[in-house]
């Protein structure tokens, strides 16, 4: 990736970027630009951690805040290079303007597939709880995939960055129903994902508890999983 | 003290004062330097006798515990239990650590989620004062549990670790209170004694795992069986070493070579270990990380289907990226990086452990 999509990106994430650096994200996403999703997850994962913000845990995907951004149709949006513009749901929506608004919808569905577990940042000192930082629970089925990216819709709500557009809206329905489309066996991959993740922290405490030269100080890490449910 | 010397000559006041200062301190040797405090630090959690309650405050959490320490015929025995919430309890007698749970908590289940198995025996190196690629500083005194203590701020050289705030008994060099710091000065978890006890002989019954039928108890053990020349070897090296291990019978003969890209500089590998999954034939491999101060883990393990590309977690200061890896593997594996290090940091550990044949950026 170069130097300058990377600057994009970063404008981008800023809500600084102009219709060129815009347009150069939206060329990019076309051409398949490797790591785009991965270096965009992981400037919001930076972004979040210098702001402490949990708002921003819940991933942002790159698509809305271009949404947000208000692109221009025509900066070069070809078809069916994004992935996912093949939706069922309302074909005549994927003609026009409406294209737009599905087709980044569905890379936002492709992107969030980079999924936040957190369910336990720091939250204590902002002023708004938040169900993003403190565990959407990932156990409803119905509610499986789509945490992933309700939150991040949510997140754009209280920003108002989304805009009430007819492609705002539409996009919305369109990833809600393909998330119900991917089913139970995708929630069920969470709750797995997630038991890993909290079962690995636990052995890493065990195996700094045995081995570090503060003693079980660690294994203080443990009291805090009840929390976690 | 000078003043009952006020015809002293200049040079006079600077050797006594100097002798006087050297009879004071004779007890902490070189009590101005941050490193010397560090090793008494070290030292005393190993080897005093204490007693108390501490209170830890983890990810918007505020947790309290209760511990007892003791050598005892050379043996470290050492008791937590915590006072809140779901009652758990962990032993330690010598090697051997047992974790007390009762039916029903969620640690079971977690427990058994991933592959449990004997622990590595450490080859961490034996640091002397401050590692590498920190700063410290002696910043005052304060009080805490009632006790006089030094206060010593820590920060890390760059960014891809946490800084720390240390507060150690005045007498004992006993860790009192503790502070994990992000880039932003924040506390992430803060560990402080409320009521401590130091050096005054200890029961042996508050040494004891409870007993009772229903309690569930799994041990830790360690175990010798890495291979010392894995240690502190080119942390690349160390991964392609481990993974040719990892291809012994034990994986069924399919392992895959794999290659930290990227680890912080100072950080060296600490240990590494295969864990065998119970019900299945695969393997966990799991490396650790230290820098001397904080530690991350590596797991390796073949990767379930239907699993996101990447998950992070957090909790407090400990944080998660898990990340699945398809290149160059006839299926998907799944890495996940564990530790008190900054989000950025075990991502960037996380998307530089690839198949070695897939190397070469």
């Amino acid at each position: 990736m170069s130097e300058r999509l990377r600057e994009s990106l970063s404008a981008l994430m800023d809500d600084e970027a102009d219709d060129l650096e815009l347009g150069r994200i939206l060329r990019a996403m076309d051409s398949g630009e490797a790591d785009l999703a991965t270096t965009w997850s992981r400037y919001q994962l930076v972004s979040a951690v210098l702001k402490g913000s949990p708002a921003s845990v819940g991933m942002r995907p790159l698509a809305l805040d271009l949404e947000a951004a208000d692109v221009d149709s025509d900066v070069g949006h070809a078809d069916g290079v994004i992935g996912i513009d093949r939706a069922p749901l309302a074909p005549e929506a994927a003609r026009g303007r409406g294209r737009r608004a599905l087709g980044s919808f569905a890379v936002a569905a492709s992107i969030t597939a980079v999924a936040v577990v957190g369910w336990q940042w720091q939250s204590v000192n902002e002023g708004e709880p938040t169900q993003v930082a403190s565990g959407a629970p990932m156990t409803a089925p119905e509610k499986g995939p789509a945490t992933s990216i309700l939150p991040a819709l949510r997140t754009a709500d209280q920003r108002g960055l989304l805009q009430a557009s007819e492609q705002g809206r539409f996009g919305r329905d369109a990833v809600r129903a393909q998330s119900a489309a991917a089913g139970a066996t995708a929630a069920a991959a969470e709750v797995d994902m997630r038991q890993r993740v909290e079962a690995y922290m636990i052995r890493h405490a065990e195996h700094n508890a045995l081995h570090s030269r503060s003693g079980m100080m660690p294994f203080a890490r443990m009291a805090a999983f009840d929390g976690a449910q | 003290m000078l003043a009952v010397r006020p015809l002293a000559c200049r040079s006079g006041v600077m050797v006594s004062s100097t002798l006087l200062l050297l009879a004071a301190l004779s007890g902490l040797a070189r009590a101005d330097d941050p490193g010397a405090w560090l090793d008494r630090m070290h030292t005393a959690l190993a080897e005093l006798s204490y007693q108390g309650e501490f209170s830890y405050y983890h990810g918007g959490e505020l947790a309290s515990l209760s511990i007892a320490h003791a050598v005892v015929d050379g043996v470290r025995h050492e008791r937590l239990v915590h006072l809140n919430g779901t009652p758990r309890e962990v032993v330690r007698h010598g090697d051997t650590v047992t974790c007390v749970l009762h039916p029903g908590d969620r640690l079971i289940d977690l427990e058994q989620s991933v592959p449990a198995g004997p622990f590595a025996q450490s080859y961490g190196r034996v640091l002397d004062g401050l590692p590498e690629g920190y700063q410290a500083t002696l910043v005052g005194e304060d009080r805490i549990a009632g006790r006089t203590a030094v206060k010593l701020r820590i920060d890390p050289e760059s960014a891809d670790r946490y800084g720390y705030r240390l507060w150690l008994d005045h007498e004992t060099a006993l860790l009192l209170r503790s502070e994990l710091l992000d880039t932003a000065d924040t506390a992430l978890e803060i560990f402080q004694f409320v009521r401590i006890e130091i050096g005054s002989p200890i029961d042996t019954v508050m040494l004891e795992a409870s007993v009772g039928d229903h309690l569930v108890k799994h041990e830790l053990v360690k175990r010798d069986r890495v291979s010392p020349d894995w240690v502190g070897r080119d942390p690349r090296q160390a991964v392609g070493a481990f993974a040719s291990a990892s291809s012994s019978p034990m994986t069924g003969g399919d392992g895959v070579e794999w290659e930290a890209g990227w680890v912080p500089a100072g950080f060296a590998m600490a240990s590494a270990d295969i864990r065998r999954v119970p019900s299945r034939t695969d393997s966990v491999a799991n490396l650790v990380y230290s820098d001397g101060m904080a530690t991350f883990s590596v797991f390796l393990e073949r990767a379930p289907a239907d699993l996101s590309p990447v998950h992070v977690a957090r909790h407090g200061a400990t944080v998660a990226v898990m990340r699945r890896v398809m290149a160059e593997t006839p299926e998907p594996w799944l890495v996940t990086v564990v530790g008190e290090v900054p989000i950025e940091t075990a991502e960037r550990v996380a998307e530089h452990i690839r198949p070695r044949s897939a190397s070469g950026d």
